[in-house]
């Protein structure tokens, strides 16, 4: 008995204690991006604070020099996931649907991306079509290969998970013609994967770093590329800020996945 | 009325089903029985139009509808593991056919509650496809085929899923229903005390070919061939020698009334365990004795040993038999069924 209440307390201080270790780098951020211009010392940056002053801390800062790499990297993410989904949808479905060697090969070549180095990707892009290299939709492109396996393996886990022919085949002798069998059944059943890949989707792409920082340029760069710079280029301050923008982007977002994931697991759960 | 015409579907090299031909009555049902991988779920997915026959035809009233695509067949169908949508509720599952064919809101409602009355789970019409039971569910999904008034109901082992009691059960219900709607039915399983119970007609399939179409009890009384004997029902078959002038088998464990060998024709010989009594040794065809004796509530199993054959026999009387203890047994000999080896 006594040796349980100490093994207890034992577990709950460790656990206590990785989730300071864990927690301290993001709360360091945090007070960072709000650090008394003052304490900088003299320093450019240290007038610019002064003058933003209507949004606390740095973030006006931040906002004024890296705006438009926070505009361009949530509109890659965007565009990722309507790639992602007007490409994945339709794929995966045939390759379920039609169940063929043919088929099976093309889903492990969909994944192929995800086990080749991003810096190796960015080169292969950047050779492959010299032409438009500095076109910002390259840098989509690059995105979608390391997005796209991974709505693939959402949505064809989710069209396995039930009997795709006969739940058609019902349909079909009900009276639905192809386009009421996809719009009545099967997106219907496919929403809660639709909507935990375009999550996981749009963080990838929102923190995706190697290919967008090979890739860039100055005229389109993306947000991580940029923090990048702040943190070679800027002071703690600011980077802390940048950092901190960063983060409040992603971690509803991670949250959201937990949160459905969770949820979608109940409902297979109950199905089953 | 359906017809099926010279049906064939391969897989390959492999025929799935073959020279299917057959005329189904009307307002009846039809059980097409077979063991696994017979071919009989594929012939039935040939009649629905959900697989397309390599060769042979599918006519409805004497139009030929194999061009047809299913959701201009108007056939209702109910899977083994129902398929339910499992985004819909319960009405909405029954409303599906309705809302494709573009009915009102109002009248989608009221022909889903009538259907659900009939197969009498109209109180469960809000909930979940997740919260009802799997005979509840077999039950939606037998509202849901019958709420667009189909031409014709073909199911796929419907009450596989389910539990011996549920099954018998629903298997009575069913019948009921179907005997009240006068639809014309089609109705695949590997069960035979279903296949038996349900159809006015029974198709028995292997292979993917027909061996024998007929009322059941014909079919259990009058086996076209050795595999027909073997799958319905419990049988004894065993080689014999059928007399040439009289036709009377003799059985090779039978030795005493014997035939001489020239006038014999060999063929197999196939009898029933009903149709072994046990009898004092006056009356008896043959002797034997008990390898085992199983007790199954309302008869009590025997296997004998007589001579080399093993024989399975069922009687009335219950009351237990030692083993190794010799017994009597009398054939009825106008069920022996026979055919040329």
């Amino acid at each position: 008995m006594r040796m349980d209440r100490i093994g207890i307390l034992a577990l709950y201080l460790i656990t206590w204690a990785l989730l300071i270790v864990v927690a301290a780098p993001l709360l360091v951020v945090l007070a960072g991006a709000f650090l008394d211009p003052s304490l900088l010392g003299v320093s450019s940056e240290r007038w610019a604070a002064d003058t933003s002053a209507f949004v606390p801390g740095w973030f006006g800062y931040v906002f004024a020099l890296y705006g438009r790499s926070m505009q361009f990297s949530l509109l890659l993410a965007l565009l990722s996931v309507a790639v992602c989904i007007v490409v994945s949808v339709p794929a995966a479905y045939a390759i379920v649907r039609t169940d063929s060697r043919a088929g099976r090969a093309l889903e492990e070549i969909t994944l192929l991306p995800l086990s080749i180095p991003g810096i190796a990707m960015s080169i292969g892009l950047i050779q492959a079509y010299t032409i438009v290299r500095g076109q910002w939709w390259l840098i989509l492109c690059g995105h979608v290969l390391y997005t796209i396996p991974l709505m693939m393996r959402v949505v064809t886990n989710a069209l396995r998970s039930f009997d795709l022919e006969k739940l058609e085949g019902v349909a079909q002798s009900l009276g639905a013609n192809r386009w009421q069998r996809s719009l009545f059944v099967i997106l219907p059943n496919l929403r809660h994967s639709i909507i935990v890949g375009s999550l996981l989707v749009f963080a990838i792409s929102w923190g995706e770093f190697n290919v967008s920082f090979l890739l860039n340029t100055p005229l389109h760069q993306t947000y991580p590329a940029a923090l990048y710079a702040t943190y070679t280029a800027n002071s703690f301050a600011v980077s802390s800020a940048a950092t901190t923008i960063f983060l409040a982007v992603i971690i509803p977002v991670l949250l959201a996945l937990q949160w459905i994931g969770g949820r979608e697991f109940n409902r297979l759960e109950q199905a089953a | 009325m359906l017809e099926v015409r010279s049906l064939e579907k391969r897989y390959g090299a492999q025929h799935a089903v073959r020279d299917f031909s057959h005329r189904f009555a009307d307002g009846k049902i039809t059980t097409i029985l077979g063991p696994s991988g017979s071919g009989k779920s594929t012939a039935l997915a040939l009649i629905a139009g959900l697989k397309q026959p390599d060769r042979g035809t599918v006519h409805l009233d004497g139009r030929d509808i194999t061009a047809v695509p299913p959701e201009r067949r108007d056939f209702g169908m109910v899977f083994q593991n129902y398929s339910l949508f499992p985004h819909l509720s319960v009405q909405k599952n029954v409303e599906f056919g309705l809302r494709v064919r573009g009915a009102a809101a109002v009248e989608r409602s009221a022909r889903a509650r009538e259907t659900l009355a009939l197969t009498r789970i109209e109180h469960l019409a809000e909930r979940r496809i997740t919260e009802i039971s799997g005979g509840e569910q077999q039950r939606v999904a037998m509202a849901r085929a019958l709420a667009i008034r189909p031409a014709l109901l073909l199911m796929d082992e419907p009450l596989s899923a389910l539990d011996a009691k549920l099954r018998e059960e629903l298997r009575a219900e069913l019948l009921r229903l179907l005997g009240e709607l006068g639809i014309t039915t089609v109705y695949v399983t590997h069960d035979q005390t279903e296949a038996m119970s349900l159809g006015h007609e029974m198709i028995i399939v292997n292979e993917g070919r027909i061996e024998q179409t007929g009322a059941p009890i014909d079919l259990y009384q009058r086996p076209a061939n050795l595999f027909v004997a073997n799958f319905l029902g419990d049988s004894n078959v065993f080689a014999a020698e059928a007399d040439n002038r009289t036709g009377q088998v003799r059985l090779p464990f039978a030795s005493a009334n014997g035939s001489s060998p020239d006038s014999a024709l060999k063929c197999w010989a196939m009898i029933r365990p009903e149709a072994l009594e046990l009898v004092r040794q006056e009356e008896a065809d043959f002797s034997a004795i008990v390898e085992s004796s199983t007790f199954l509530g309302n008869r009590l199993r025997l296997c004998l040993r007589a001579g080399d054959e093993t024989l399975i026999v069922d009687t009335a009387n219950r009351t237990p038999i030692a083993l190794q203890t010799p017994v009597f047994v009398r054939v009825k000999k106008e069920e022996i069924s026979t055919w040329p080896r």
